[in-house]
């Protein structure tokens, strides 16, 4: 991302988000519950957010700032699980749909791309600095 | 390059100022734009100046030649196959008037219906506000009674991704990113 084009922008207060700082690779190589999180998704249709987050074991909070970066890199898609007409309510109340994540195809390339990374670096292991083998070849 | 169909509200609802234009990134300023008076169509053509400018054909319905004799509902008809490898955006800000969409909107909804659309290239791009994710109970609401469309509503039925922003530089990074997911998708 044209760090220019888009540094310029963040006149909020406070520290510019990942989103702001990284692109998707940096990032899912330096967050192991989002490849974790992308690993679960991956060859599933969709996943309820709860069962996600509980398999991964992430604090709630945690996890929605996550799935917000994983979204905001589109490696996963938030929708709607019914996929179809529904019935109609009144237009004064709120619209309400049950929703699931779902890994996307840019999601998926970039895990294997990941994954192949990691694994060179584990045969490069030798040749690291101890802090980041600790890092990198930790299960 | 891939085709990036941009929809979304062309102004907001009656006396609703959303700031300026000064509020982008410079190179997203659309050319012409006045500093004050931001209004959606501005919006959508800060979106197609990062879309153009990261490689991608932006398209704007509104700045499409119209052919002689030709009806809207044609033009927009012909336009959709053309997409077909690449993405459809649809806008949503807070406090935008989004009755000026519903017809093409309808015609999205038509095609995913009949299956010559597919709804996961149909990103709906909404601001915090007008949409809420809770990833707690499992579900997906938008407020705006009164100001929603049905037809939007149909889309998120359908199971187009969901993405909500809450600045402008998140909302033309994420329309970008989705991009070039759906560029990947289709390599």
């Amino acid at each position: 991302m044209n760090a220019h084009f888009m540094g310029n922008m963040a006149k909020r207060r406070g520290a510019p988000r990942t989103v702001d700082r990284e692109d998707p690779l940096s990032f899912l190589l330096r967050s192991r519950p989002a490849q974790e999180v992308l690993e679960r998704l991956r060859g599933q249709p969709l996943m309820i957010p709860t069962e996600l987050r509980r398999s991964v074991g992430v604090h709630p909070e945690a996890f929605r700032r996550l799935i917000s970066n994983l979204d905001g890199y589109a490696l996963v898609s938030v929708r709607a699980i019914s996929s179809g007409p529904r019935a109609r309510g009144s237009s004064t109340s709120p619209f309400r749909v049950p929703i699931g994540i779902q890994i996307t195809p840019g999601g998926v390339k970039l895990l294997e791309v990941a994954q192949q990374v990691r694994q060179m670096v584990r045969r490069h292991a030798r040749a690291l600095p101890q802090s980041s083998a600790a890092h990198w070849l930790a299960a | 390059m891939s085709r990036a169909l941009i929809l979304g509200p062309t102004s907001w609802k009656r006396g609703t100022l959303r700031g300026s234009v000064g509020w982008l990134p410079r190179r997203a300023v659309p050319r012409g734009s006045r500093r004050l008076d931001l209004t959606p169509l501005d919006l959508r053509r800060s979106v197609a100046t990062a879309l153009a400018s990261r490689g991608h054909e932006p398209i704007l319905f509104e700045d499409l030649p119209k052919k002689p004799n030709e009806t809207l509902t044609r033009s927009f008809r012909d336009l959709l196959p053309t997409i077909a490898e690449g993405g459809i955006f649809v806008l949503w800000p807070k406090d935008a008037s989004m009755h000026g969409v519903d017809w093409e909107l309808g015609i999205l909804g038509d095609r995913i219906e009949e299956r010559t659309l597919d709804p996961a290239r149909v990103i709906l791009l909404l601001e915090r506000g007008v949409g809420r994710v809770d990833f707690h109970a499992n579900r997906f609401s938008i407020g705006q009674p009164g100001s929603r469309t049905r037809y939007f509503e149909d889309l998120i039925a359908w199971g187009c991704p969901i993405s909500v922003w809450s600045t402008y530089s998140e909302l033309l990074r994420r329309a970008v990113l989705r991009a070039e997911g759906l560029r990947v998708a289709t390599d």
